[in-house]
């Protein structure tokens, strides 16, 4: 026991760390993270309050317990599903901690107990504000409390026991193969794509009407079994409803740390052989690029390998192919269903199809505001920085390839897919101009301002890049930050076309995002070369 | 060729490096010793422009690396005591990754990747992937890559470290040829026998300050530069 105790504390200070950038003060450090935080989990306790109010009318109001604990466990388990691989089985003590006489599962433990603390802030942001939601808006219990409380604390459990799981089955399976990374990419996508899909069959078998939220709760009861029992408790508590979720609980985790144990050194093993590739005659004929030119090729070569990386920031990206292709290949469908199963909706099939310029300029500010490519750029070059800084390229140079690589990655999916939009929809000359200038100046400001979030809250000396990825100060301001924008972004754009009109309204929204765009370029002209050269790996 | 004027640095209160100052002479090799936490790679990253520090100047080849740090860098070439490259490349990309950085002309690097591969049996491992390598083979890359850009000034930490007997020797033979074409080597090292042997100039850091600095005989006069070194830490 000490032995585990031990680890855990050097494992979770190392986790602290995350604020461990070139703050001024510990307490300063915090602030604006948590400030953010704080700020989603509030825009969260509205929506909650305003559905709970709504469901209250019904009689339904502990819908709300199921959805957001539904909610909050998907986002668990997508989270856990990318990162648990590298955080799993890739951290650099691995070699130090084996050589030690530890028992296998009390290092995965220790591995497991620091990702669900992480996870827990989940539990704060999007579940404390339904139960807030929830008693406020009805008369709880003593028990109710302590149902919460035990709810906070447990529903990060199953996901992270799946995604443990799945993180260990998509590690052993790529590490037997050469090409580990992409193949570690596929397989979380694929698993990604298999849990949307079953979500949606649930969906989909729920019929939609006037009830729908309450009816969806139900549906949600009927296969989540942590939401089925939070549901139970708070309206009718039963103390041994309340032991027996406990203990399945904890024997969920304990077989999952059980079975991520017995072939923990095996999974490493495999991980850790580079298969190399024949040994083919190198031919000294090499090709001369520009600063500019390396720099982006070596950038995309360190995005193409870093799997936590690739998943994290194409998840933006593939949701926009999905909503465009979806509204290009099943358009009449999409209106007929949004026109005749939503009753009140405001808008008429045409008047729909003339807003397809402002529906394509929100696809876009959704693909662009959540890809924050660069927000870890600078974190993940780790030692390397400084062989990076010794070389004669300057410090805004460094951070405009990075932005420029970042946009390179974007541009194309989303350009591709406006002007699909575009030829699908006959979008006019103007407007299509306008979406265009936005596929550009989207991206830009999102990418200009994750660079100077990865400038303020760089650290070099992270465990995996998992941890750069995921579990870093930067990431959560970037996150939280994408949050923000996208749904201000999206508001605005929206209300500034029917304000306005369209052109009007697109033509404003793009002014503001080019006035954004080059103010954040002069303050990198002007403060870049002095970030860079404060930071020191 | 590096001239360090009067340069400090401190780390919250703790003084890395006090008021150092030294000239290493073009054609020289010139090691700086010290034990752990010295300040040598604080030293050594401050030369590079890796790391700002807090008073003083140092001077390459005339330009200060802090007014002028492009044109200082182009000169020069590090080598970390920690091999920390891309590894996801192969090595040689990375190498020509490294060369487009200093603008080297196709034949010239084509000319210096093919000699410094055969010199350190790495002509059929340019291929693979960094990650694949050893600590060893790492340090290899990294050394062929600086080299590759023929600099004038080389700046080196620790860079025996990790290295096989035939991979010093070759390096050693490296060092003196650079040298002998005008170039100037700076590294750090624990190792004193090499240092004894290889070295034109020593300086000897104890606490951020420089504690002797001077030809090879001014420094051992009669003793081994081990027993002076040990003399100088238990003052």
């Amino acid at each position: 026991m000490s032995k585990f105790l031990s680890l855990l504390k050097a494992s979770m200070s190392g986790g602290i760390q995350m604020f461990n950038y070139h703050g001024k003060t510990k307490r300063s450090r915090w602030t604006v993270p948590l400030l953010l935080a704080a700020f989603v989990g509030v825009m969260m306790l509205f929506s909650a309050s305003a559905i709970t109010a709504e469901l209250k009318t019904e009689g339904g109001e502990s819908a709300i317990l199921s959805i957001y604990v539904l909610i909050t466990a998907a986002i668990i388990l997508m989270e856990g599903v990318y990162k648990c691989g590298d955080l799993l089985f890739k951290p650099r003590d691995n070699d130090m901690l084996l050589a030690m006489p530890i028992k296998r599962s009390v290092i995965v433990s220790t591995r497991i107990i620091k990702l669900y603390v992480f996870e827990l802030l989940y539990c704060m942001i999007f579940l404390l504000p339904a139960i807030i939601a929830y008693a406020i808006n009805t008369e709880v219990g003593t028990s109710f409390y302590l149902t919460s409380v035990t709810m906070l604390i447990l529903v990060p459990v199953i996901p992270i026991a799946i995604s443990c799981v799945i993180g260990l089955i998509t590690s052993a399976l790529s590490a037997r193969f050469r090409h580990k990374t992409i193949l570690q990419v596929i397989f979380s996508f694929i698993i990604l794509f298999a849990f949307a899909a079953i979500v949606l069959a649930v969906n989909t078998r729920s019929d939609i009407d006037g009830h729908m939220i309450s009816m969806a709760g139900d549906k949600i009861n009927q296969f989540f079994y942590p939401a089925a029992t939070f549901v139970n408790l708070a309206t009718d508590f039963n103390i041994w409803q309340y032991l027996l979720f406990v203990a399945i609980n904890l024997a969920i985790i304990v077989v999952a740390v059980l079975l991520i144990g017995k072939f923990y050194f095996q999974t490493i093993n495999r991980m850790n052989i580079v298969k190399r590739g024949a040994n083919k005659e190198v031919k000294y004929k090499s090709v001369r690029r520009s600063q500019t030119s390396a720099m982006v090729r070596k950038e995309l070569t360190k995005y193409f390998n870093t799997p936590v990386l690739l998943t994290n920031t194409a998840v933006g990206l593939v949701l926009f192919i999905v909503a465009a292709g979806a509204l290009c290949f099943n358009y009449d469908g999409l209106v007929e269903s949004l026109t005749t199963s939503l009753e009140n909706f405001p808008l008429t099939a045409e008047e729909i199809h003339s807003l397809m310029p402002s529906v394509a300029f929100g696809l876009v500010a959704f693909a662009s505001l959540m890809t924050f490519i660069t927000a870890t750029m600078i974190s993940l070059e780790r030692k390397s920085f400084n062989l990076l800084k010794s070389m004669p390229i300057s410090g805004r140079k460094i951070i405009m390839t990075k932005v420029l690589t970042a946009m390179l990655l974007i541009v194309p999916v989303t350009l591709l897919g406006a002007i699909v939009m575009a030829i699908r929809f006959q979008f006019g000359i103007i407007d299509t101009l306008l979406v265009l200038v936005g596929v550009i100046a989207l991206p830009l400001v999102t990418e200009l301002i994750g660079i100077l979030i990865d400038l303020k809250y760089a650290r070099f000396d992270a465990e995996t890049d998992a941890v750069v990825v995921k579990q870093s100060a930067g990431v959560m301001v970037a996150t939280f930050l994408g949050l923000g924008m996208v749904l201000t972004t999206i508001s605005l754009t929206f209300g500034t076309v029917f304000l306005a009109g369209q052109t009007v309204g697109l033509l404003i929204m793009d002014a503001i995002f080019a006035i954004v765009a080059l103010f954040l370029y002069f303050v990198i002209a002007a403060r870049g070369e002095e970030k860079i050269l404060k930071l020191t790996a | 060729m590096i001239k360090i004027k009067k340069v400090s640095k401190l780390y919250g209160d703790k003084k890395a490096l006090d008021n150092v100052s030294f000239e290493v002479k073009k054609g020289e090799i010139f090691a700086f010793i010290g034990h752990n936490g010295a300040g040598k790679t604080t030293l050594i990253k401050s030369i590079c422009g890796i790391l700002d520090f807090d008073k003083g100047d140092i001077l390459i080849d005339g330009h200060s690396i802090k007014e002028e740090p492009l044109d200082c860098k182009k000169k020069m070439a590090y080598i970390s005591d920690d091999p920390e490259l891309y590894e996801d490349m192969k090595a040689i990309s990375f190498i020509n990754f490294v060369c487009d950085m200093y603008d080297v002309p196709t034949e010239v690097r084509d000319k210096n990747i093919k000699r410094y591969a055969e010199m350190f049996g790495m002509e059929n491992e340019l291929g693979s992937e960094i990650k694949s390598f050893s600590h060893g083979m790492k340090q290899k890359v990294a050394l062929m890559a600086a080299l590759s850009h023929e600099p004038k000034i080389l700046i080196m930490d620790e860079p025996f470290v990790g290295l096989d007997p035939k991979a010093i020797f070759d390096m050693k033979e490296v060092m003196k040829d650079i040298v002998k074409k005008g170039g100037t080597i700076f590294f750090s090292t624990h190792i004193l026998d090499v240092a004894e042997k290889l070295c034109d100039r020593v300086a000897i850091v104890k606490k951020g300050r420089i504690v002797k600095v001077g030809d090879m005989k001014e420094i051992r006069g009669d003793k081994s530069l081990e027993k002076v070194f040990l003399e100088l830490e238990e003052k």
